[in-house]
């Protein structure tokens, strides 16, 4: 389930190319304009919205404190009191799960930005350069590509121990090669460009045009695939605390809640529904609003 | 005035096909002086424009490379020269116009900024400095509202003014040596002749000599002084442009020239030259241009001419056997026998 929708956007996020050289303000409401015409891929960045406020005033709004007990009130059904119920120790469900979406938004975004960085940075090497280099980062790519995602975090988790931190590094570790795949063949095509051997013919150094001349036209895929890895890196992140190699369980983390409950799901299947639809909602809505942005920034999808 | 500025000797640029190499531009010889207007003449696929990236070295993204021959630029050998020291010298010493003014511009980038940069680079001037020059820059290439063109991205420019800006960067540092590839083939006629106005304009201003490489003998009679005819990868023959006009000595330059339609000509029919340049993985043995040829002898298709001194005046040279046949325009073509 999560390989593919990114496996599929991999493929097209590597045709998104040099867009129409026109201005960055043209360029930007162009782009607006095609966007906006995706209803879906708007419902999307709606709920995103949503979730990064709720994420970040949290505290403001959460009815319980997300880790106190109350022995009076354990496993309950939804009700106006607890709006999705409560777990085990009595614990607010809905409380929890607005602490735990700052838990997963952080851990997946670290995880998803410095994959984008590290990614990046070796694909523009490769694809600048060629040569050994090229091969050499190609290949460590493929080495890392041909292990199942989660198989490979759980790997890394395993040798870095768990905790939260080392989920960052896992989850990053399997996303890099994705972007270093992208922006080399971005940057292939890019570097084709006139502008970019007139920028060489007025004696500009290497490191000048890839990063005055080629980054820029890597950025759209960069954007793109950032906004589709989000919604894998999430579910890699609760799988991995649901595998117990996350979050230590009295962390309110949406994988560790669904692992809590999960031992009873016969007598109170509210713990893991509530956990669960969220973690599919959002990561449905990360990879609709990233299909969105690739079709708005794609070049060759004019309508 | 005779001060050789670039001496380009026996220039071999190969590329590599598989596991063949094939001579884009073999055993190529020229000069250019200080303050001359030199055009490279010749068909598309000649060899123009990878000589011209081959004196800049700037094959290094393609399969080419320079497999031979000297370059010297002021007495310096530019095939030999560190990358560090050749980035010093693009853009500061040689500097080159595009034939696109529409994609050599990079279009997420302002005016100013591109203009600027070259002489932040080259020049180490300050960025108000810059720009400062920038906007004079602008001026000197006739473009109104300098000032605020700098704040304009490329889209908002036509094509003549873009070609203005690329020609404003190339010259931003003042360059002895302009390579100037084809700057007018994507433009309209009367902006083409604007655009080699300013060309010449310039060079006399700044003292520049210029490398004009075009596949238009209107433009090389306009603008240059001498003019270096190439044929499938070869000099085929050089001299003085009244010299050339007026009296070709390789029949592949007086194709060239009767296949341009003139005023009051009274003929119907456009002259051409039959046939098709040879595929450069194909050469015909002997002569190169034997096979299209309507004087070629027996010993053309056998045996390949070098660059032949003609008689009568300095620096003119021709690739053919029969250079210094007096009669050979009149002749037509001509029987084994009487070759020699």
């Amino acid at each position: 389930m999560k390989d593919q929708p990114v496996a599929g956007g991999t493929q097209a996020v590597a045709s998104v190319q040099t867009v129409a050289p026109t201005g960055f303000k043209q360029r930007f409401g162009a782009f607006m304009r095609k966007f906006l015409r995706q209803k879906t891929a708007v419902a999307a960045a709606v709920i995103i919205l949503l979730l990064f406020v709720i994420a970040i005033i949290g505290p403001l709004i959460t009815p319980y404190n997300p880790s106190k007990p109350d022995y009076d009130a354990l496993m309950e059904g939804p009700s106006v009191k607890h709006l999705m119920g409560t777990d085990e120790y009595g614990r607010d469900i809905l409380s929890r799960l607005i602490y735990g979406s700052r838990l997963s938004l952080s851990v997946s975004l670290s995880a998803v930005m410095i994959a984008a960085v590290l990614g990046t940075a070796l694909g523009l090497l490769a694809g600048y350069y060629g040569g050994w280099l090229d091969r050499l980062i190609m290949r460590g790519s493929d080495v890392l590509f041909s292990f199942p995602d989660l198989l490979l975090a759980i790997g890394i988790v395993a040798i870095l121990g768990p905790g939260l931190i080392n989920v960052v590094i896992a989850v990053a570790v399997f996303g890099t090669p994705s972007f270093a795949r992208i922006i080399r063949s971005v940057t292939l095509s890019a570097k084709e460009n006139l502008f970019v051997e007139a920028a060489r013919s007025m004696g500009a150094t290497n490191a000048r045009i890839i990063w005055r001349h080629i980054f820029p036209e890597t950025v759209p895929a960069i954007i793109v695939n950032i906004s589709m890895r989000i919604g894998g890196a999430i579910l890699a992140a609760s799988s991995l605390s649901f595998l117990g190699m996350g979050a230590s369980p009295s962390n309110p983390d949406w994988g560790a809640m669904l692992s809590m409950g999960r031992d009873y799901l016969s007598i109170a299947p509210h713990i893991v529904y509530f956990p669960g639809l969220v973690i599919f909602l959002t990561v449905l809505a990360f990879n609709i609003f990233g299909d969105g942005l690739r079709d708005a920034l794609d070049p060759k999808m004019k309508s | 005035m005779t001060e050789r500025l670039l001496d380009v000797q026996g220039l071999v640029t190969e590329f590599k096909r598989g596991s063949s190499h094939i001579r884009a531009v073999s055993d190529v010889s020229f000069h250019i002086n200080r303050r001359e207007v030199v055009g490279l003449v010749g068909e598309s696929g000649c060899g123009k424009s990878v000589t011209s990236l081959s004196l800049m070295r700037l094959l290094k993204d393609t399969p080419g490379r320079i497999s031979g021959g000297k370059v010297l630029f002021e007495g310096r050998d530019l095939v030999k020269l560190p990358e560090k020291e050749m980035r010093h010298i693009r853009g500061n010493e040689i500097a080159m116009i595009f034939q696109e003014p529409m994609t050599s511009l990079n279009p997420v980038l302002r005016i100013g900024k591109q203009l600027e940069e070259p002489l932040t680079v080259h020049l180490g001037l300050s960025r108000s400095q810059a720009r400062e020059r920038a906007i004079d820059l602008l001026r000197q290439v006739g473009i109104p509202r300098a000032e605020e063109v700098i704040h304009d991205y490329p889209h908002q420019l036509s094509g003549g003014m873009r070609q203005r800006v690329m020609i404003a960067i190339a010259i931003a540092c003042k360059p002895k040596l302009l390579i100037a590839d084809e700057p007018t083939t994507a433009l309209d006629v009367t902006i083409q002749a604007q655009i080699l106005e300013l060309i010449r304009k310039l060079r006399a201003d700044n003292d520049m000599s210029v490398l004009l490489i075009t596949h238009d003998l209107g433009v090389v009679a306009e603008m240059c002084d001498r003019v270096i005819v190439m044929y499938a990868g070869r000099v085929v023959e050089e001299g003085t442009v009244q010299e050339l006009f007026a009296n070709p000595r390789h029949p592949y330059t007086k194709g060239l020239i009767q296949s341009v339609p003139k005023l009051r000509q009274k003929v119907r029919r456009l002259e051409s030259i039959p046939g098709n340049v040879p595929d450069l993985s194909q050469m015909p043995q002997g002569c190169k241009f034997a096979p299209r040829c309507a004087y070629a002898t027996e010993r053309c298709h056998q045996e390949e001419p070098g660059l032949i001194a003609v008689e009568g005046s300095t620096g003119r040279k021709s690739r053919c056997w029969l250079a210094n046949e007096q009669t050979w325009e009149e002749r037509g073509a001509v029987t084994d026998g009487q070759a020699g």
